[in-house]
């Protein structure tokens, strides 16, 4: 499936770019780190063809997760700025057409929303946004 | 028993023969226990028949099921062991059923149309990774010769 070769892909271009910050790229969730730039659930349509040998165009959606975590008690402002300061960085790197060897993709991100939220010891600020696109061979 | 009964048995045995020496299990319906499963779900219908003198004869019917691909993390955080995994397994299923199969008096091909990929808690609190996928396909019977 071509949408998990973007997975992989896409993971390798935000782990590099925030190589040396807080911020941790990561499957899944993990409450433990401070700030982490999550590759969450995905969505594909396959359109299949038949011209010599089978190809496939394939629509997919990605969401990403976006979490930044400061202390109770210290308000929201800071974590919220530097959430949006990562997405940003990620619509930067997602405007900057990546290429992706054997798989031709074209990819942006198509809605966000932000919330916040708070623990018993922590105030946090949570932008989702979609990764929208298609790929084929 | 019915062709399409037959095709669910004899995609269960196909899978159940690829991932033979795997850790997957493939199962009918759900299996809460498993580590890494591949279940078959829900399946829905449609069939085209054609009368030939008195009798209505099923010519072809066209089917999709559900296939989920289930991998439990081996820790609760990053579940990219896990993610990887349900991939590899998807891209397994892919290549064992897109060629057309036959069946008794019948063919049928398989083609993954869609999926979704979800991160959730199984029991105990432990996360996993599942990948739901819709298979299409159709199922025909196939032509007889006829003696000259």
């Amino acid at each position: 499936m071509k949408t998990a070769e973007i997975e992989t892909y896409i993971e390798a271009v935000l782990t590099a770019a925030f190589t040396g910050t807080k911020t941790k790229v990561i499957h899944g969730y993990d409450p433990s780190h401070k700030e982490i730039l999550s590759i969450w659930e995905s969505r594909f349509t396959n359109d299949w063809e038949f011209v010599g040998q089978d190809d496939v165009r394939e629509a997919f959606s990605i969401d990403l997760m976006i979490e930044v975590i400061g202390p109770r008690g210290k308000g929201y402002k800071r974590p919220t700025d530097r959430a949006w300061e990562i997405y940003e960085v990620l619509d930067q790197l997602i405007k900057a057409d990546p290429h992706l060897d054997g798989v031709s993709f074209e990819a942006r991100l198509s809605k966000a929303a932000r919330r916040h939220f708070q623990t018993d010891q922590s105030t946090g600020c949570r932008i989702q946004t979609t990764l929208a696109g298609t790929a084929r061979n | 028993m019915s062709s399409i009964a037959e095709l669910e048995t004899h995609l269960g045995e196909v899978l159940t023969t690829e991932f033979e020496d795997t850790p997957t299990t493939v199962v009918l319906g759900y299996d809460e226990s498993a580590k890494e499963q591949v279940a078959i779900g829900d399946l829905v219908l449609t069939s085209e028949w054609q009368t030939f003198g008195p009798t209505p004869v099923r010519m072809k019917v066209e089917y999709s099921i559900e296939l989920i691909i289930e991998v439990m993390a081996r820790s609760g955080k990053n579940q990219k062991p896990a993610v990887q995994r349900a991939w590899e397994i998807l891209d397994l299923i892919d290549s064992t059923i897109r060629a057309t199969h036959q069946l008794d008096g019948m063919s049928y091909d398989a083609l993954i149309k869609k999926g979704t990929k979800e991160f959730f808690e199984g029991v105990n609190k432990t996360k996993g990774c599942r990948i739901r996928v819709t298979v299409e396909g159709t199922l025909s019977q196939v032509a007889t010769p006829v003696a000259p």
